[in-house]
Formats: C-alpha cells, sequence, structure tokens
C-alpha cells in the first residue's frame, strides 16, 4: 500500500509541474481534476488502515476537487461567465517550467529531512505535499487571470492537505484544519462565480484605458 | 467566569441575526449593533481584571484561553468596532449617498461586521494554533465580503486581490502550523495538546522543524498583519471599502494579526531561543518602515496614505517585539492600542473630508481649514496621533520601541526606524498643511456645514482619548500593560 501511496504522490509532483507548462485555462482546469483524483486516491490509500477521516477526506477530495468544483468551472467558461482571459503570465512558460523543477528541488531538499526526523511513516508523501503547495503559490502568482489563480489556489490546498495527512495519518486534527482550508478555498470559488470577477475585471480594464483612472473618488 | 468567553463570541453573532431578520435599516438596529461592540468592550475589560487577580482563563477544554495579553487586544479591538459602528449610524445615507453603495449597505455593514468581530474575538481567545487559525479564516472570509460589499468594479478587485493574497498567507500559515505540529507530535504530545501554546512553549521541539514552521508562519499572518513585502492587498483594499469598513479593517483586524505574530514568536523564542524569531521580525519590521516611508511620498488619495501608515505602524509593532525586553515589547503592545485609536480616527475624518469635497484626491482638496473647520481640526489632530507627535499615545509607543531597541543593543536599527517615521511624518504634514490651509478651489467648495451626530462625537471621544492617555496613562492600565507583557515571556 505504502508503495502505491509513493507512485500516487509522485504522480501528483509531475501533474503540478505539467500544469505549470500550460498556459490555456481548460487545460489547467483538467489538470487539476487529475491531480485531486491522484491525491483524493493517496489520501484514501493512506487512511484506509489507520483512519476512516483521512480516507473520507479522500473521497471528499475526489467529489469536490476532482468532479463537482472542475465541472462548475468548466460550464462557467462555456457559457461565458469566465472568460479565461486576462493579462499576459509574467513569466514565459520555459521559465515557468524551471522554477517549478527547482521548486521540487526545493522542496525535496527541505521536506524529506522533515520527514526522516519527525519519522513520518510514508517518506515521500510530505515533501510532495511541500512541492505542490510551492507550485501552487507560483501559479498564482504569475498568471494573470481570476480563473487560474483559483486553479493556483486549489493546487495549494491540495498540497497543504496532502502533507498534513502525511503528518499524522492517525489523528484527526490536522486533516480537519487542512479541510477548513478546502472550505475557504470553494468558498473563493463560489465568490469568483457568483461576483463574475473576471467579467468585472474586463469592464476595470476598459474603464481605465481612456481616462486612466477609474473614477473620480478613486483618483 | 468561562461564560464570559462564550458571551464575547455570541453577542456579535447573536446581533448579527438579529439584524438579518429585522429588516433593510432602522435605528434601532444601528444603536444595537453598537451596543452589542460596547458589550464586548465591557467583557475585554472584565476579563482584563479577572486575569490580572486570578490568572489564565480557560474554556472549552482548552480551545480558549484567556490571559492579560488576550483581554488587551479584545478590548482594543471592541474599541475600533465600536467607533466604527458608531460612525456608521447614518453614514450610509446622507454621507455616501451618491458612492454606488446599495440601499442594502447598512444592514450589510452591521451584519458582516458583527460577524467579523465575533471571529476576531475567537482568535484572540483561542487556547491553540489551529484554533487561531480557523478564526482568521472567518475573519478573512468576513472581511471580503466587508471590502467587496458595495459591488463597484474597484470595490471588487480590490477584494479579490485582498481574498487571493490572504488565503495564499492563510495556506503558508497552515503549513507553518502543520510543521509545528508534526515538532510537538514527535516530542510527545497528542491531538489538541500539541497545538496549545503551553505545549509549544515547554522547550522540548525539534529545532529545524520549529525553525522552518516558524518561517512559513509567520510570512502566513504577517500577510493578514500587512507586513511588506507580503502588504499588497492592503493599500487596494483601505481605499475601495466604505470608510467604516477602512476603519474596522485597520483597527481591529490590524492588531488581532499583530496578537498572532506576537504570541507565534514567542512559541518560536521559547523552543528554539529569540535569535533566529527575533531577527527576521526584526528584518519584516523594518522592510515595512522603508515601504511606507517611500509610498507615502507618492500618493495623492488620502485613504491610500493612511494604509500606508499602518503598515508603518505594523513594523513598528514587530520591530518592537524584535528587540525583545521589557522596554520595547511593552512599547509594542501599547502601539497595537495607540495606533488602533490613531488610524480609526484618521480614518473616519477621511471618510467625512471625501463627503464633504466629493473626492479623496489629496491634490484636489484644499483650504479646509476655512470651508470646514471643523473637519480640518480633526484631521489635524488625527495627523498628530498617526504619525505620533507628542503628546498623543502613539509617541509614547514609539519612544518605548525605540528608546528599548537602544537599550538591548539595536542602536542601528532603531535610528533607522526613527529617522524612517521622521520621513513619514514629513510627508504628512506636507500633505495636511496643503489640504488644510489656503482658499478651496471655486469648482471644489466643500460641504462646510457642521453637524452634530454620533459620527463627530465618536472622533471628538477618540481625539480626545489618544490625547489625554498620552498625557497620563492611568494606573490600572499600565499594570495590564505590564501582564501582556509577562504573558509573552518578557522578563
Amino acid at each position: 500500500m505504502s508503495q502505491l501511496v509513493q507512485v500516487l504522490a509522485t504522480l501528483v509532483v509531475l501533474s503540478g509541474l505539467g500544469m505549470a507548462a500550460n498556459l490555456r485555462v481548460q487545460s489547467l482546469i483538467n489538470a487539476l481534476a487529475a491531480q485531486s483524483m491522484l491525491v483524493g486516491g493517496a489520501l484514501f490509500s493512506l487512511g484506509w488502515h489507520s483512519s476512516r477521516m483521512v480516507a473520507g477526506t479522500g473521497v471528499v477530495v475526489v467529489v469536490l476537487k476532482a468532479i463537482v468544483v472542475p465541472g462548475w468551472l468548466r460550464a462557467s467558461l462555456r457559457h461565458g461567465h469566465s472568460t479565461g482571459q486576462g493579462t499576459e503570465p509574467s513569466l514565459s512558460l520555459p521559465s515557468s517550467v524551471i522554477v517549478c523543477a527547482l521548486l521540487a528541488v526545493l522542496g525535496y531538499a527541505v521536506g524529506r529531512p522533515i520527514a526522516v526526523t519527525a519519522n513520518l511513516g510514508t517518506r515521500d508523501v510530505f515533501p510532495a505535499g511541500l512541492t505542490l503547495a510551492l507550485v501552487g503559490t507560483f501559479i498564482m502568482i504569475v498568471r494573470g487571470t481570476a480563473m487560474s489563480q483559483v486553479v493556483g489556489l486549489m493546487v495549494l490546498g491540495n498540497g497543504v492537505l496532502l502533507a498534513a495527512v502525511a503528518s499524522a495519518p492517525a489523528i484527526a486534527l490536522l486533516p480537519q484544519l487542512a479541510l477548513a482550508f478546502e472550505v475557504l478555498v470553494l468558498a473563493v470559488v463560489i465568490g469568483m462565480q457568483l461576483f463574475r470577477i473576471e467579467r468585472a475585471f474586463d469592464q476595470l480594464e476598459q474603464a481605465r484605458l481612456p481616462r486612466g483612472v477609474d473614477d473620480e473618488r478613486d483618483a | 467566569m468561562s461564560w464570559l468567553i462564550y458571551a464575547a463570541v455570541a453577542l456579535p453573532l447573536a446581533m448579527a441575526v438579529l439584524v438579518l431578520l429585522g429588516g433593510r435599516r432602522s435605528m434601532l438596529d444601528e444603536i444595537a449593533a453598537s451596543l452589542a461592540s460596547a458589550g464586548v468592550l465591557a467583557i475585554g475589560i472584565t476579563l482584563a481584571v479577572y486575569t490580572q487577580r486570578h490568572g489564565v482563563l480557560v474554556a472549552a477544554d482548552g480551545w480558549f484561553r484567556v490571559d492579560a495579553l488576550s483581554a488587551f487586544v479584545l478590548i482594543t479591538i471592541a474599541g475600533g468596532a465600536l467607533a466604527a459602528q458608531l460612525y456608521a449610524v447614518g453614514a450610509f445615507e446622507p454621507a455616501e449617498r451618491g458612492t454606488g453603495i446599495d440601499p442594502d449597505a447598512g444592514q450589510k455593514f452591521r451584519f458582516l461586521g458583527q460577524l467579523f468581530l465575533s471571529s476576531l474575538a475567537v482568535m484572540v481567545m483561542a487556547g491553540n494554533l489551529g484554533g487561531l487559525w480557523i478564526a482568521l479564516e472567518g475573519t478573512l472570509l468576513t472581511s471580503a465580503l466587508l471590502v467587496g460589499f458595495n459591488r463597484r468594479t474597484s470595490s471588487l478587485e480590490a477584494a479579490w486581490k485582498y481574498v487571493i493574497i490572504g488565503t495564499v498567507g492563510l495556506g503558508l500559515a497552515l503549513f507553518g502550523t502543520v510543521l509545528l505540529y508534526v515538532a510537538a507530535h514527535s516530542a510527545g504530545a497528542d491531538g489538541l495538546d500539541a497545538l496549545r501554546w503551553q505545549h509549544a512553549i515547554a522547550g522540548v521541539l525539534d529545532v529545524r522543524l520549529v525553525k522552518i514552521g516558524f518561517v512559513f508562519a509567520l510570512v502566513g499572518f504577517g500577510t493578514l498583519a500587512g507586513l511588506a513585502p507580503m502588504h499588497l492587498w492592503r493599500p487596494d483594499a483601505f481605499r475601495a471599502a466604505p470608510t467604516p469598513v477602512s476603519a474596522l479593517l485597520a483597527g481591529c483586524l490590524a492588531p488581532a494579526s499583530l496578537y498572532a505574530v506576537f504570541r507565534l514568536h514567542h512559541v518560536a523564542a521559547q523552543s528554539i531561543g529569540p535569535a533566529l524569531p527575533s531577527m527576521l521580525l526584526r528584518g519584516f519590521g523594518l522592510t515595512s518602515l522603508v515601504v511606507a516611508a517611500l509610498f507615502v511620498l507618492v500618493q495623492r488619495d488620502l485613504k491610500r496614505l493612511l494604509a500606508f501608515s499602518s503598515i508603518e505602524q505594523a513594523g513598528f509593532a514587530v520591530l518592537g517585539v524584535g528587540f525583545g525586553g521589557r522596554l520595547a515589547v511593552t512599547g509594542a503592545i501599547l502601539h497595537l492600542l495607540s495606533h488602533s485609536m490613531a488610524i480609526v480616527l484618521s480614518y473616519l475624518v477621511a471618510g467625512d473630508l471625501e463627503a464633504r469635497y466629493r473626492t479623496r484626491n489629496m491634490l484636489r482638496i484644499r483650504g479646509a481649514l476655512t470651508a470646514a473647520p471643523g473637519s480640518a481640526r480633526v484631521l489635524v489632530v488625527a495627523t498628530a496621533a498617526v504619525v505620533g507627535v507628542p503628546p498623543f499615545l502613539t509617541f509614547s509607543s514609539r519612544f518605548l520601541i525605540i528608546y528599548g531597541g537602544v537599550e538591548r543593543g539595536h542602536p542601528v536599527e532603531a535610528c533607522l526606524a526613527l529617522a524612517l517615521s521622521a520621513v513619514v511624518l514629513s510627508s504628512f504634514a506636507r500633505f495636511v498643511g496643503a489640504m488644510t490651509l489656503g482658499e478651496p478651489a471655486p469648482s471644489r467648495r466643500p460641504d462646510g456645514r457642521f453637524r452634530w451626530g454620533a459620527s463627530t462625537l465618536t472622533m471628538v471621544a477618540l481625539g480626545a482619548l489618544a490625547l489625554l492617555l498620552g498625557i497620563a496613562l492611568p494606573g490600572p492600565l499600565r499594570a495590564l500593560f505590564g501582564a501582556a507583557a509577562d504573558a509573552l515571556g518578557v522578563v
């Protein structure tokens, strides 16, 4: 079982690197769904023998982050509620891939000794979670669209969840905290859809072009 | 007495429900919302007295833990919330008309404001890192809705920026919490025990884990506290939000987030020694002072100017804790209160001027002393309080921090902080001088009528309090600062 978990953790890291190498929002959403499926699988495998809470968390992740939220985001793109358009990323694709590879090296260089020191059962899961959190943060920083920022946020959430569960799979407290973070991420997604954030940003950009400022009060 | 803890959380929650059921707008709701904040303030004072006489108060199996520091910060945030609620009585009707705020804005503000206060109360009374983190998450959600609730595009943009940066901060803070938990767990603690302050400071934790966990958590909590370079959300959010919301964020969220940083520093310093945690705090503090000093020079928007002042104050507070020692740490704790009062007053008068001149652009606000003398005088008092002119309370707290820094062997950092605060002071003096002196442009003649009301009384009371406490700090309050410094392990 632990070999399966290690394979899943490695695939999760590779999916994160793949996302950094992709600019299309549709592809990012698909990659997120696949990654969440892998994370959910890893959590389910980890919790199968030790904790029902962790196994249940895996199921929740698969349902919410691999099926429901990606489906909602795709529908939003299809119906034009979100455009998927935005400013150019602040780093080119090759540079993004190189930075993410370096982040993976950093994640494993820092995370693996921690896993060994703390005597964590599954030693590759914690560094995989750390790497994923760093890559998710990076995607959020360099991508200019609200949709891709949300995807980056969900990658960060996957990383935190994986690291938290790897730290103490038998104890429910940390997965609960990580789930609380997922609730926040979900609230952000709902907020983006309810307030039509990308449409609002398009209007803001157009309003700024001719006058240079939003309006008199915001001068 | 543990019922007081539950009451501090439940009172604003109950008021939020009442506001929701109460309809679009009623004077009764406005008064009741202010009374709820006043109730939390009274609970904070009672808890402060109790903790000084009987020690720490624990409730809910350790999920809540109130010592003198918690009680003091509760007093600070409840006072800030009370001032913002009082200013908001009627503020969403005549003064803010034409700003695009919907007719339900007052009700939404009271509802979200009470939820915000309740989550802040949980945060400062949390007995462990996990509880504090969960409460901070609730705070982020409610405050993001407050920033964007008038739904103008600029507000939505600011709220989005705040949510995204804040969520990354929370994610990193959670990562740090996980590492600190692992450190405590590997040292023998289990379950909730591993996250409790008492266990975390027992000094048996793994050094490397605590170091890495502290860095993650500091960056995370520092993001919400507005420390540079993670401050990017703050100027936009404070500018785009309606005036009472800006006051609420500056006067309540800032001290509560700084409280989280103080607690975290205490945990790390007790476990791995103060060298690294204190050095990082001094680094973030000085960076915040530099960023604030540079950016106040080029501001045109009054509310953005105040946001950078708020970043400067956050820098001063963490610098004080980074210096260590009784003087500087007491100064940092005092700074939470002094700055909260000064910045709330400043935002309230900025809102008043915005309503009168129909702009926040400082280049277009001229001749306030002639055209709106009451507001101009309050602006001068607020500016003196916020930049730390003697004898205001902010001067005392800054003096303690700088003097404490020199005393603890950090003269270079202390002198640098002094020089940077002089830059901020001169910038404020230039802007405020230009806004108050001279004659207003004929096309920009403000509404100069003086109105007695809750907002005016709130501003006068805040200004008087900031001045009087600076002249003579009452004995019980001095004792509370000492006890709060003790709670941070200062000897």
